[in-house]
C-alpha cells in the first residue's frame, strides 16, 4: 500500500484545506514544531481508515469552536496494483466515497471494502476501539506508544498467524490446543503441579496403604491367635506332667531335711558356747591371780622405793639447812644497810627543808617593803583625782546648753545682718562742721546710717525730715531680735555667765579637769590594782609567813657538822638497799621453806617405809601368798583341757556350713512355692488363654483379613490403574506441550529470521525471542559480563522503544511476504534513544522502506536529517 | 451309574454307598474379583455343599465322607458356622468329618468353637483325632486321621495299618494330605501319605482330601477335589464322589457327580494378526453366566481391532459371573489410517508416532505400558471428538 496525496479540511488547526501530495513511495519525513499539525495528519489518516464516516464519537476531529463543522479527509493510495482515492467526511455531513480505479464504492460498503483489504474491523457501534484496529493498529505506531506492542500484537495476532502459516506452509494443529486443555485438566485432577497425587488418585493412595496396614494389623493378630493356640497346647501338656509329678512336695521333703539337720548343727553350737564360755571364765580367774601374784611383788619393789626415797629425804634437809643459815645471815647484813641508807635520807630532807625556809623568810621581807611602799604612792594619786573631781564640778556647763548659746548667738547676727539689709541707707557727707540729727543721734562728717524704724532727721537750720523705711517686716525683724535675745540673756543668767565668751572659757577648763581625772584615775589603778585595802591586806600576809617561816627554821635541830648528800643521791642509794633488802629477804624465806619442806617429806618417807614394812613382814600375808601359787597352777591345767575341746567342737560346727544349710532349707522351701504357683499359674493362664482364644476365635479374623486382603487387592488395583492413567496423562502433557513448543518454533521461524535480520543493526549476536503469543519475550545479548537475558517488559524504556519498532518492521515483512498491504507510520517514535542507538534504528528503517512506504513525523528534523528522505515541513495553513 | 432306591440298604440286599467329598473351604474369599462377583463365588461354595447334601439323599447313601479342609480357616465368623452347617441340613444321614490343614483340630480351633456354639449337628460325626468310628448297623466302620496340627511330617493314616475292626465290617478310611511321590508338586510336602496305605491298612476305600481336583490314586483311593472350582487351574475340579463297595474286599465303584456351579477358565491370547483377533472375538461372544474368566492380551493391535476388542470385552464382562482383563502387554500400533481417521494433524500427530514408535524401544516394561496407555488415552478422546464431531 502507498499513500499518494493526503489532504484534510475543517479537520481540528486545519480549518482551510490543508493538503500533502508527492508522498514518495518509501520513506517520507514530515517535520515540524509542536502544535504544526503532525499528528492531526497522523489523527486524519486513521480517521480515514479506522472511524465510521457515520461515527458520532469522532467530535475531537472539529476545529475548535466549530461544532458544525465537517472534518474531511481525502487520501489517494495504491493498494494491491489499484490506484484508490477515499473521500471521508465526518460529523456535519457525513459521507464516504471510495473509488476503486473507476469502481466507486459507498458509505458502509466502501469502509467494509477497506477494513477487509488492511486487515482491520469496525466497532458495532461508539468509538473505534484498539482490539479493532489490527494490522493497523500494530503497524501505525501513535506518539508515546512505541514501546507498548503486547496489546497491539493481541489484536492482530490472527493476521499475523495467518501470515505464518502462509510462510510455513503447515499448521500448528487444528485441534491441538483443545487436546493440550482436556488432558492438561484431566492430569491436573489426578496429580499435582509437582507430580504427586492429589484428589482420587491420592485417596487410592491412601486408602490401600490404610487396608495394606490393616491387612498387617490382622496378620499380626492372626499370627499371634495362632502363637496362642500353640501355647495352649504346650501349656496344658505341661500342666498335665507336673499334676502327675507333683515336684514341689520332692521340694518339701528335701526342706525337712534340711531342716533337721539345721536343728543338729544348732545344739552342737550350743555346746561349743558353752566350753567357750568356761573357758573365758578360766581365763578370768587366771587373770586374777596373775594379778594378785603381780600386786605381792609390786608391794616388794613399793618398800624398796620408800627405802630410797628415805634416804633422799634426808639428805634433802641437810642440804636445805646450810642454805637457810646462809640466807639468813644476808638478810640480816641487808637490813642493817638498808636503815643506814634511810637515816642519810631524812638528813638530807631536813636540810633541804632548812633551806626553804630560809629563803621563804628572806623573799617575805623584800615583798613587803614594795607593797608599803605602793601603797604610799596610791595615796598620793588618790588624793590628786579628788581634786580634779571637784574642779570639774565646778566648772559644769553642760554641752546642750553650750550648744544652744552658740546657736543663739548665731541667730541673732543673722537677725541684725537681714535688719540692716532692709533698713533705709543713709549716706551723709556733711560740710565740715555740719551736723544733723538723726533721731536723737548727731550725724557729721561722712557716714552712712541705716534707718529701720520712723526716725526724724533733723537737719540744723531746716527742719525736721521725717524718714519712714518702706520694708514692711523690718520692725517684725525687730521684734524677733529683742525677744532671741531676752532668751539668750536669760540662759547666759541660768547658766552662770556674763557672755558666750566666758562660756566658751568655762566649758574648756570642765573639759580639762575631766580628761586630768581619768589620767589620775588609771595611775592609781596601775599601783592599786585591787584598790587600797588589798595591798594593805597583802602586806599583812606577806609579814604573818615570814613570822611563820621564822618560827619554823627555829625549831629544826641543829645542822650536822659534816656536809649532806643531796636528797636526790640518797633516795637512790635508799632505793638501792630497799630492793636488796626485799631480794634477800626473800630467798631467806623461801629457803626457810624448803627446808620445812624436805623435813616434812622426811618424816613422810619415814612412815610410809614403816607401814608397809609392817604389813609384809606378817604371817598372815606369807601363808595367802603360797595358796594363790597353788591356785595359779591347778587354773592353768583346767583350761588346756576345756580348750581342745573347744577346738573339736568348732571344727565340726565349721564343717556342717551352717549358713549353707540354711539357705539350703530356704532354697528347697521357695523351689516348692516356686513350683507349685507355676502350676497354679499355669493353670490360670490356660483359663486365660482359653477365653482369648474365644474371643479371638467369634471375631473370625481369617475371614476378615480375607475380606481386608480382598479390599486391599482391588485398592492396589485401581490404584495401579490410577498410576498408570496419571503417569500416562503426565507423560501426554510432557510430549504435547514439548511437541507443541517445538511446532511453535518452527512455525514462528519467518518472523524471528525478520527480527533477527533487524535486531543484529542494533544489537550484533542479540536474540530477541518471539513467544507463542507472538509477542517480543527474551532479549538475550552480550554484555558487559557475558550473555544477559531479560524479559521484554523489564527493559529500559528506551529499549523497549527500539524492540517495539524492530518487532513492527519485523511484522510489517512478514505481512508483506503474505501479500497483505503494509504502511508505517511513527509519530514521533524513538524519541527516547541515544544518537548511537537512533542511528542504527535509522538504518533500519531506510532498510524497511525499501519494501514498505514509511511515513515519520518528527518535531526534531535535525536529529532525521540523514534518514535518507527529504523533509517535508507541515505547516498550519500552509 | 446305577441309581439305588432309597432306603434300599434296610430293604434287604444292603449294597453300602457312600458320596466322599472334601476341600469345602468355607469361609474362602476371592481378592482378586470385585466385590460384585466375590460374593456370589463364595456364595456358590455354600451351594455346593447343599447340592452334595440333595446328592446324598438322592443317592441314599450310607454316609457322607468329608476329608478335611472343611473351612478355610480357623477363625471364621460366627455366621459363616452357622450357615454352613444350616447347607449340610439336606442330608439326615451321617456325615463323617476330619479336619484337613486348613482348620486342624488344634486345641482351639474352629471346631472348639462350632462346638461352644452348638452348631454342631447330631448327625455330624466329627473325628477331632485319630480314631476309629464303628457304624455297626450300617456295618462299616470310618478310621479317621485328622490333622491336629497345621502341619505334620509323619504319616497319620500309619496307624490304620494296626486298626482291628469286626470281620465283615467295611473298613472306610479318610484323610487329608499329600499322597506321597504322585502329585508333581508334593515333594517334600508336608502331612504325607503313604501311597499304598489303602493295600497295607485292608482299607475297602480311602477317601483323601487335599488335592483340589478330583484324582484317582489306585482303585481304592481317591482324591474327590473340591466341590466348588475356586482357582483357574484346570484340574478337574466341581465334583462329589459316589462309592459303591458292593462287599467288604470288593473293588469299589466310583462315580463323578457334579456339584459346581462356576467354570473358571484363564485365557492367554496373543495378538499379532487380524484373524488372532477375530478368534478372540468369537470366543468372547461364547462367554456365559457360569464363566469365571481371566484373559490376559499381549502381542499387538491397530486403533480399529482394539476398540472392536474392547468393545467386545465389555459386552462379555456383562454376561459372564466374572471377566478380568490384563491388557498390560498388548501394544496398540495405529496404522496411518487410523491416524488419519482421527484428524490428529500437525503436532498431535507427531505425538501420537512417537508414542507408538515408544512401545517398540527397548525402554522398560512398565514406560511402554505408560505409553501404550497414554496413546489410548489420546487415541480414544480424539476418536471421541470424531464422533461428537460428526454428529454436531
Amino acid at each position: 500500500m502507498k499513500l499518494l496525496r493526503i489532504k484534510v479540511e475543517q479537520l481540528r488547526q486545519f480549518r482551510q484545506p490543508f493538503e500533502l501530495s508527492g508522498l514518495m513511495p518509501g520513506l517520507n519525513l514530515f517535520t515540524g514544531p509542536n502544535e504544526a499539525g503532525k499528528s492531526t495528519v497522523v489523527r486524519a489518516i486513521r480517521a480515514a481508515f479506522l472511524d465510521r464516516h457515520r461515527s458520532s464519537s469522532v467530535s475531537d476531529l472539529l476545529p475548535w469552536g466549530e461544532p458544525s463543522a465537517a472534518p474531511t479527509v481525502e487520501l489517494d493510495f495504491e493498494l494491491g496494483g489499484q490506484l484508490m482515492s477515499l473521500r471521508k467526511s465526518f460529523l456535519g455531513r457525513k459521507r464516504c466515497e471510495l473509488k476503486v480505479g473507476a469502481r466507486p464504492l459507498d458509505g458502509e460498503e466502501a469502509e467494509q471494502h477497506l477494513a477487509e483489504l488492511l486487515g482491520f474491523e469496525f466497532s458495532g457501534r461508539g468509538a473505534s476501539k484498539p482490539e479493532h484496529w489490527g494490522i493497523p493498529g500494530l503497524l501505525w505506531i501513535e506518539q508515546g506508544a512505541g514501546q507498548e506492542i503486547a496489546e497491539s500484537v493481541g489484536h492482530a495476532t490472527d493476521h499475523l498467524r495467518k501470515a505464518l502459516d502462509q510462510s510455513v506452509g503447515e499448521v500448528a494443529s487444528s485441534q491441538g490446543d483443545d487436546i493440550i486443555t482436556i488432558i492438561r485438566g484431566q492430569r491436573d485432577a489426578l496429580l499435582t503441579s509437582t507430580g504427586r497425587p492429589r484428589a482420587a488418585y491420592l485417596e487410592a493412595t491412601n486408602e490401600r496403604d490404610g487396608l495394606k496396614s490393616r491387612l498387617v494389623d490382622l496378620d499380626q493378630r492372626i499370627a499371634q491367635y495362632r502363637q496362642q493356640v500353640d501355647e495352649l497346647a504346650r501349656v496344658l501338656s505341661e500342666d498335665a506332667a507336673e499334676a502327675q509329678s507333683r515336684p514341689w512336695e520332692t521340694f518339701r521333703s528335701q526342706q525337712a531335711q534340711a531342716q533337721s539337720r539345721v536343728a543338729a548343727i544348732e545344739v552342737l553350737k550350743g555346746q561349743l558356747a558353752a566350753d567357750v564360755a568356761a573357758v573365758g571364765q578360766l581365763k578370768e580367774k587366771q587373770k586374777l591371780i596373775e594379778a594378785q601374784l603381780e600386786s605381792f611383788e609390786a608391794q616388794q619393789r613399793d618398800l624398796k622405793t620408800r627405802e630410797a626415797t628415805l634416804t633422799d629425804a634426808h639428805a634433802s634437809v641437810l642440804t636445805e639447812q646450810a642454805a637457810s643459815e646462809i640466807r639468813a645471815a644476808a638478810s640480816t647484813k641487808a637490813q642493817a644497810d638498808y636503815r643506814t641508807s634511810n637515816e642519810a635520807l631524812e638528813l638530807s630532807h631536813q636540810e633541804d627543808r632548812r633551806a626553804g625556809l630560809m629563803r621563804s623568810v628572806a623573799d617575805g621581807l623584800a615583798r613587803g617593803t614594795n607593797v608599803a611602799l605602793a601603797i604610799s604612792k596610791a595615796q598620793t594619786e588618790q588624793s590628786l583625782l579628788a581634786s580634779f573631781k571637784r574642779l570639774a564640778h565646778e566648772t559644769l556647763l553642760s554641752l546642750v546648753d553650750m550648744t544652744l548659746l552658740r546657736q543663739q548667738q548665731a541667730k541673732l547676727n543673722e537677725l541684725r545682718i537681714r535688719r540692716e539689709a532692709a533698713a533705709t541707707r543713709l549716706s551723709f557727707d556733711l560740710t565740715a562742721g555740719a551736723s544733723i540729727a538723726l533721731g536723737q543721734q548727731a550725724l557729721t562728717g561722712q557716714g552712712e546710717k541705716l534707718i529701720s524704724g520712723e526716725t526724724c532727721l533733723s537737719i540744723p537750720g531746716v527742719g525736721t525730715l521725717k524718714i519712714t523705711p518702706g520694708g514692711t517686716d523690718l520692725a517684725a525683724l525687730a521684734r524677733e531680735e529683742e525677744a532671741l535675745l531676752a532668751l539668750h540673756q536669760a540662759l547666759l543668767q541660768r547658766v552662770g555667765v556674763a557672755s558666750l565668751d566666758e562660756a566658751e572659757l568655762r566649758f574648756a577648763s570642765h573639759r580639762q579637769a575631766l580628761v586630768d581625772s581619768v589620767h589620775a584615775q588609771k595611775t592609781f589603778d596601775n599601783l592599786a590594782p585591787g584598790g587600797l585595802d588589798t595591798l594593805r591586806e597583802e602586806l599583812d600576809n606577806q609579814t604573818a609567813s615570814q613570822l611563820k617561816a621564822q618560827a619554823q627554821l627555829d625549831q629544826l635541830p641543829v645542822p650536822p657538822g659534816q656536809p649532806v648528800e643531796a636528797i636526790e643521791q640518797a633516795t637512790a642509794h635508799q632505793a638501792v638497799a630497799n630492793a636488796f633488802l626485799d631480794k634477800v629477804t626473800k630467798e631467806a624465806s623461801a629457803a626457810f621453806l624448803a627446808l620445812a619442806t624436805a623435813q616434812t617429806q622426811r618424816d613422810a618417807a619415814h612412815r610410809e617405809r614403816d607401814a608397809l614394812l609392817i604389813l609384809l613382814e606378817s604371817p598372815e600375808r606369807k601363808s595367802r601368798q603360797g595358796d594363790i601359787n597353788q591356785s595359779a597352777l591347778n587354773t592353768r591345767a583346767e583350761h588346756n583341757a576345756l580348750q581342745a575341746r573347744v577346738l573339736t567342737r568348732g571344727e565340726e560346727v565349721d564343717a556342717a556350713r551352717l549358713d549353707i544349710l540354711a539357705q539350703d532349707v530356704d532354697r528347697f522351701r521357695r523351689s516348692a512355692d516356686q513350683s507349685e504357683r507355676v502350676f497354679r499359674e499355669r493353670q490360670t493362664h490356660v483359663t486365660v488363654l482359653k477365653t482369648k482364644l474365644e474371643e479371638a476365635g467369634a471375631q473370625g479374623l481369617e475371614e476378615s483379613r480375607a475380606e481386608v486382603a480382598a479390599r486391599a487387592d482391588a485398592a492396589g488395583k485401581r490404584l495401579g490403574e490410577l498410576t498408570l492413567r496419571a503417569e500416562a496423562l503426565d507423560l501426554l502433557c510432557g510430549m504435547l506441550d514439548s511437541k507443541r513448543a517445538a511446532s511453535t518454533k518452527r512455525l514462528q521461524a519467518p518472523l524471528q529470521n525478520h527480527i533477527h535480520r533487524y535486531l543484529q543493526l542494533l544489537l550484533p549476536h542479540a536474540t530477541l525471542d518471539i513467544g507463542e503469543n507472538l509477542i517480543p519475550g527474551f532479549l538475550t545479548r552480550v554484555g558487559n559480563r557475558g550473555l544477559e537475558a531479560g524479559q521484554f517488559s523489564e527493559m529500559s524504556y528506551g529499549t523497549r522503544e527500539q524492540m517495539g519498532v524492530i518487532s513492527r518492521l519485523a511484522y510489517a515483512d512478514l505481512l508483506k511476504e503474505a501479500g497483505r498491504p503494509t504502511l508505517i507510520i511513527m509519530d514521533d517514535a524513538l524519541v527516547h534513544s541515544d544518537a548511537q542507538r537512533l542511528e542504527q534504528m535509522k538504518r533500519m528503517i531506510f532498510d524497511a522502506s525499501q519494501r514498505h512506504q514509511v511515513l515519520v513525523f518528527t518535531c526534531h528534523p535535525a536529529a532525521w536529517q540523514n534518514v535518507g528522505a527529504h523533509a517535508v515541513p507541515i505547516a498550519q495553513g500552509a | 451309574m446305577n441309581a439305588s432306591p432309597q432306603g434300599s440298604r434296610y430293604k434287604g440286599i444292603p449294597v453300602p454307598r457312600f458320596l466322599h467329598t472334601a476341600d469345602w473351604q468355607i469361609g474362602r474369599q476371592y481378592s482378586q474379583f470385585s466385590s460384585d462377583d466375590a460374593l456370589p463365588i463364595a456364595e456358590a461354595r455354600l451351594e455346593a455343599v447343599q447340592t452334595i447334601a440333595r446328592l446324598a439323599s438322592e443317592h441314599a447313601v450310607d454316609a457322607v465322607l468329608v476329608a478335611g479342609d472343611v473351612f478355610d480357616a480357623q477363625t471364621v465368623a460366627e455366621r459363616t458356622i452357622r450357615k454352613l452347617f444350616n447347607a449340610m441340613q439336606g442330608f439326615a444321614g451321617p456325615w463323617i468329618m476330619i479336619p484337613g490343614n486348613h482348620d486342624a483340630a488344634l486345641t482351639e480351633s474352629v471346631w472348639t468353637q462350632a462346638r461352644r456354639l452348638g452348631a454342631l449337628p447330631g448327625n455330624l460325626h466329627l473325628a477331632l483325632q485319630g480314631t476309629l468310628l464303628e457304624f455297626p448297623s450300617l456295618n462299616f466302620a470310618a478310621l479317621c486321621a485328622p490333622l491336629t496340627q497345621r502341619h505334620t511330617y509323619n504319616d497319620l493314616t500309619a496307624p490304620f495299618d494296626d486298626l482291628q475292626t469286626p470281620d465283615g465290617m467295611l473298613r472306610i478310611g479318610l484323610a487329608h494330605g499329600s499322597v506321597q511321590g504322585i502329585l508333581a508338586e508334593d515333594i517334600d510336602s508336608a502331612n504325607p501319605i503313604a501311597p499304598d496305605r489303602a493295600r497295607r491298612a485292608r482299607l475297602d476305600y480311602l477317601a483323601l482330601g487335599d488335592w483340589h481336583g478330583c484324582k484317582q490314586i489306585d482303585s481304592r483311593t481317591w482324591y474327590s477335589g473340591t466341590p466348588e472350582q475356586d482357582r483357574f487351574k484346570g484340574n478337574e475340579a466341581g465334583f462329589a464322589l459316589l462309592v459303591q463297595i458292593d462287599a467288604p474286599g470288593a473293588e469299589p465303584l466310583v462315580t463323578r457327580l457334579a456339584t459346581g456351579k462356576y467354570v473358571w477358565q484363564a485365557w492367554q491370547q496373543s495378538l499379532s494378526v487380524t484373524s488372532d483377533a477375530d478368534e478372540l472375538i468369537a470366543k468372547l461372544d461364547a462367554v456365559g453366566p457360569r464363566d469365571v474368566l481371566h484373559v490376559t492380551l499381549t502381542g499387538q493391535t491397530d486403533l480399529s481391532s482394539q476398540q472392536e476388542i474392547l468393545l467386545k470385552l465389555s459386552h462379555a464382562r456383562a454376561r459372564a459371573r466374572s471377566l478380568e482383563v490384563d491388557l498390560a502387554g498388548l501394544r496398540l500400533l495405529p496404522t496411518a489410517q487410523d491416524i488419519g481417521a482421527l484428524k490428529a494433524d500437525g503436532y498431535l500427530g507427531e505425538v501420537i508416532a512417537e508414542l507408538r514408535d515408544l512401545q517398540g524401544t527397548q525402554a522398560s516394561e512398565e514406560d511402554r505400558g505408560v505409553a501404550t496407555h497414554a496413546l489410548g488415552l489420546l487415541t480414544t478422546l480424539l476418536a471421541e471428538r470424531q464422533a461428537t464431531g460428526a454428529q454436531a
